[in-house]
């Protein structure tokens, strides 16, 4: 007995495809798996559409990444059986910032909090990005998920 | 009498770990709850960096205690979804066995947990009682009895000892007749449910706007459960229910978890049963793990656990992310406090069956007057340990 | 002179309902464990706790008001050792009956419950103010129908004096039939009274973490135990005098009846405990204004009607 899903895949790819174009890239690696690479700036955009046209309401986490050239801020959303990885790329800068998707999935508010303490990506439009993960005392602009972060002098083994 | 400000935690007799949850109230009611995260961080995301793929797996099964088994499985089917690894039919087997089993001690022991907390010792003592039997089990299967450490990459570590499977169906045979019997405690019983019932409401939409997960969101008649929605290892063979309730107040909390207990023990059994022969695991496994990325799913006994892990093509995890149900409830949790009595508050942060120590992943030690970060290193706790002779 | 002093403080005075307090301890956890499927604490255990307690060191916290943190403890042992003078323990006579004495022991053992919130408002900590303003709470809704259940021997017996009272219906046992339900309700508001589970809402130690003795330690700590567990046996005691129809005058057998009588009371208090989880503030209130005091005055009024045309 091997049960049957549904499988919006397809559609969900020619959906994002068709609205934003060249903005969006849109890969299928497995079945329920769709990846979606955005800039920054449009990443707010996609979430609104998905929410709007699709009824997307869950986020699992958001995973941040430091990737050396530039950040990644990942959105794992889970839609009707199919998990969509919104990948925004934020170029390396003083001060990173995504949008915040606070006012679309409430869901998000400590996972966005959670990137500002230990990455250092600020969520622009988020109503209280007060500290969370790290202790009170930590210092400002001491972010440890960064991949320049001295580890080893910081006692990590 | 004017606002008086009750902290819950850092450290308190109904939590088991240290969280801070400060409640406002209004008498004896709660006008505004906050909360501050991060007491148990360990910074197991950022040590994952400079552990090999397998010894991550190792400090990602001390991320918890209870459901340690979730957060290997989780993050090794994410491993070997990036390694393009297919384990053997048994060793999926064995994995879903002890994922049962440990949802049923789990499941057993919030019982117990919330029992204490509503001043119900029996039910405490009895349900931790019935979760020696599982216990019991499981030790002879992985040789532990918390922090199995059964999973490995490519498959599992031991196979299920040989000739016991008729007294592990006894036992569960047992178990399950014992859990008929709360099940039936909890819906004839007057007592609990007037104690329960109606205490931390939360509605369908406000659990599907707070993403709640877990026996938290099927208690409020959400059914989301991964095992349905995206089944991994071999739940697609098995026949099981999913469980829904739609009061969405702790009473409704404790249904689910208790009809969970026998939907369990039903897999496990199954498993037992339909065990497949063959290798429990692949002979040869890639130290270095290709580069790629996977973000896996697994429904924990507290509710969805993810990792997402990313591999440069080294020997370690370029990153490792965990995500622990009990964060993803957090939410839910303080909007429904908002409005509950105080004396409800305990019970009401237990009811979304909270680990602490999933949610925060630095061993570093601030000492707040000078600043300095000072941490204990092994080498002076093993001293420590011997009565600091040497 | 010499006799009622050895009464008062040997037998049956301090040093018995010591001991005896620590042996009801003793058979009330140990019951508990038993019914728990546990093993439960030695003989000796309660005894050990409060030696241990006794030697710890008392710590006034810097809050608190030291000149009631000091007092209390003793206050709320001095009150209910006090209850002794008008109680027949293990006889069919009190030390010293007087007509009235019945309301004397309620006010003493009532004055008990005040201490504790008293201790709860001048250790002047969140937990405990909380615990304090419960204990409060609670004691107005259950004290009403205790006084009620108690006024209903009273009125049959037509005394105010326990000792009278408890010679009356000795005298008439089919009065203890009639006023069954008066004793469930006692129970009940006794279970109230000395804070134990489903009724321990201003103790509550995961909620409030032990409520108005969170401050507690030490000397404190083990005074008030004490006086808990001795609240406990002056309660059965009284309840044993009005409702069980008291105990022998022959003082082998007037033992082994007190014995008896307060074990089982103790036992159903314990059994209350083991099945039942610890309700809220609000549903104890309810529970007992909707609940209690009704049945408590149908009670009183059949009493009063039986008296009026039946005894008289």
């Amino acid at each position: 007995m091997v049960r049957e899903y549904k499988n919006i895949d397809a559609k969900l790819k020619e959906s994002l495809e068709n609205a934003f174009g060249d903005k969006v890239k849109v890969e299928n690696p497995r079945p329920h798996r769709l990846n979606v690479t955005v800039s920054r700036d449009d990443a707010l955009e996609v979430v609104k559409h998905l929410n709007e046209k699709h009824g997307l309401t869950y986020v699992s986490t958001i995973t941040g990444v430091d990737a050396i050239e530039h950040y990644e801020v990942i959105y794992h959303f889970f839609l009707e059986n199919t998990v969509i990885n919104l990948k925004a790329i934020v170029p390396k800068e003083e001060n990173p910032w995504v949008h915040s998707i606070y006012h679309i999935i409430p869901g998000a508010d400590l996972y966005e909090r959670e990137n500002k303490d230990l990455l250092g990506i600020y969520p622009k439009g988020h109503p209280d990005p007060s500290r969370q993960t790290l202790p009170e005392d930590w210092p400002e602009g001491d972010y440890p998920l960064r991949k320049d972060w001295p580890a080893k002098e910081r006692g990590i083994r | 009498m004017a606002e008086v400000k009750i902290p819950i935690g850092p450290q308190h007799p109904a939590l088991e770990e240290p969280e801070l949850f400060l409640l406002t109230v209004d008498g004896e009611e709660i006008v505004k709850a906050e909360m501050r995260i991060g007491y148990n961080h360990r910074g197991m995301e950022k040590s994952a960096e400079f552990r090999t793929f397998l010894q991550t797996l190792y400090l990602f099964e001390r991320i918890c205690g209870i459901c340690s088994h979730s957060h290997t499985t989780c993050y090794i089917l994410a491993v070997e979804e990036v390694a393009g690894l297919e384990i053997p039919e048994r060793a999926k087997f064995i994995r879903t066995l002890v994922g049962e089993l440990e949802r049923i001690h789990s499941h057993l022991l919030w019982l117990g947990i919330a029992g204490h907390e509503i001043g119900f010792d029996t039910l405490f003592m009895y349900s931790w009682r019935d979760r020696e039997f599982v216990l019991d089990i499981l030790e002879e299967i992985t040789g532990n009895r918390v922090n199995y450490g059964i999973n490995t990459i490519g498959g599992v570590r031991r196979d299920i000892p040989e000739g016991k499977i008729d007294d592990y169906l006894k036992a569960l045979d047992i178990l399950e007749e014992r859990c008929q019997y709360y099940a039936k405690l909890a819906f004839e019983e007057g007592t609990l449910a007037a104690r329960l019932s109606g205490v931390h409401y939360l509605s369908k939409e406000k659990a599907i706007e707070l993403c709640a997960c877990g026996p938290m969101a099927r208690a409020s008649g959400v059914a989301t459960d991964v095992r349905f929605e995206e089944p991994y290892l071999v739940y697609d063979q098995i026949p099981f229910n999913l469980v829904t309730y739609d009061s969405g107040d702790i009473f409704g909390r404790t249904v689910v978890r208790v009809l969970e207990v026998i939907e369990s023990i039903k897999i496990a059994r199954y498993c037992l049963q339909n065990m497949p022969p063959g290798e429990y695991r692949l002979e040869k496994v890639p130290k270095k793990i290709p580069e790629g990325e996977a973000f896996s799913r697994y429904e924990a006994p507290r509710g969805e656990d993810v990792h997402y892990v990313r591999s440069d093509g080294g020997e370690n995890p370029y990153r490792a992310k965990v995500r622990a149900p009990t964060m993803q409830n957090l939410l839910a949790t303080m909007e429904s406090l908002k409005g509950s009595y105080i004396a409800d508050a305990p019970i009401a942060i237990a009811s979304m069956d909270p680990c602490f120590s999933c949610t925060d992943r630095i061993a570093l030690v601030r000492d707040i007057r000078s600043g300095k970060e000072s941490r204990i290193r092994f080498r002076d706790l093993s001293k420590y340990g011997k009565g600091g002779e040497r | 002179m010499t006799a009622e002093l050895v009464q008062i403080l040997l037998f049956p005075g301090f040093v018995f309902l010591f001991a005896y307090a620590m042996f009801v301890e003793w058979f009330d956890r140990k019951a508990y464990a038993l019914m728990q499927n546990r093993v439960g604490p030695p003989w000796f255990q309660p005894f050990a706790d409060f030696i241990k307690l006794m030697a710890k060191e008392y710590i006034i916290p810097r809050r608190a008001n030291p000149l009631f943190f000091l007092l209390l403890p003793t206050g709320i042992l001095a009150f209910v050792l006090t209850t002794i003078v008008c109680l027949p323990i293990a006889s069919n006579r009190a030390l010293y009956p007087f007509e009235g004495d019945i309301l004397v022991v309620a006010f003493l053992l009532t004055a008990a419950s005040i201490v504790i919130f008293l201790m709860g408002w001048f250790s002047n900590n969140p937990f405990t103010i909380v615990g304090g303003t419960r204990a409060i709470s609670q004691m107005i809704s259950y004290e009403v129908p205790l006084l009620f259940a108690i006024l209903t021997p009273a009125i049959l017996a037509g005394s105010w004096s326990i000792t009278e009272i408890t010679a009356y219906l000795r005298a008439n046992p089919i009065l203890l039939i009639i006023q069954l339900p008066a004793l469930i309700i006692a129970l009940i508001a006794l279970q109230a009274k000395l804070e134990r589970v489903p009724f321990d809402i201003p103790e509550a130690e995961t909620e409030i973490v032990g409520g108005p003795l969170a401050e507690l330690s030490g000397r404190g700590l083990a005074l008030f135990h004490l006086a808990t567990d001795i609240e406990m046996i002056v309660g059965v005691t009284l309840l044993a005098n009005l409702f069980l129809g008291g105990f022998s005058a022959n003082p082998a057998l007037g033992l082994i009846e007190f014995f008896v009588k307060t074990l089982i009371l103790v036992f159903i208090l314990t059994a209350m405990r083991t099945v039942m989880a610890r309700v809220r503030i609000e549903q104890l209130v309810l529970f007992c204004w909707h609940k209690l005091v009704p049945i408590a005055l149908v009670q009183v009024l059949i009493a009063v009607l039986i008296k009026g045309w039946w005894l008289t």
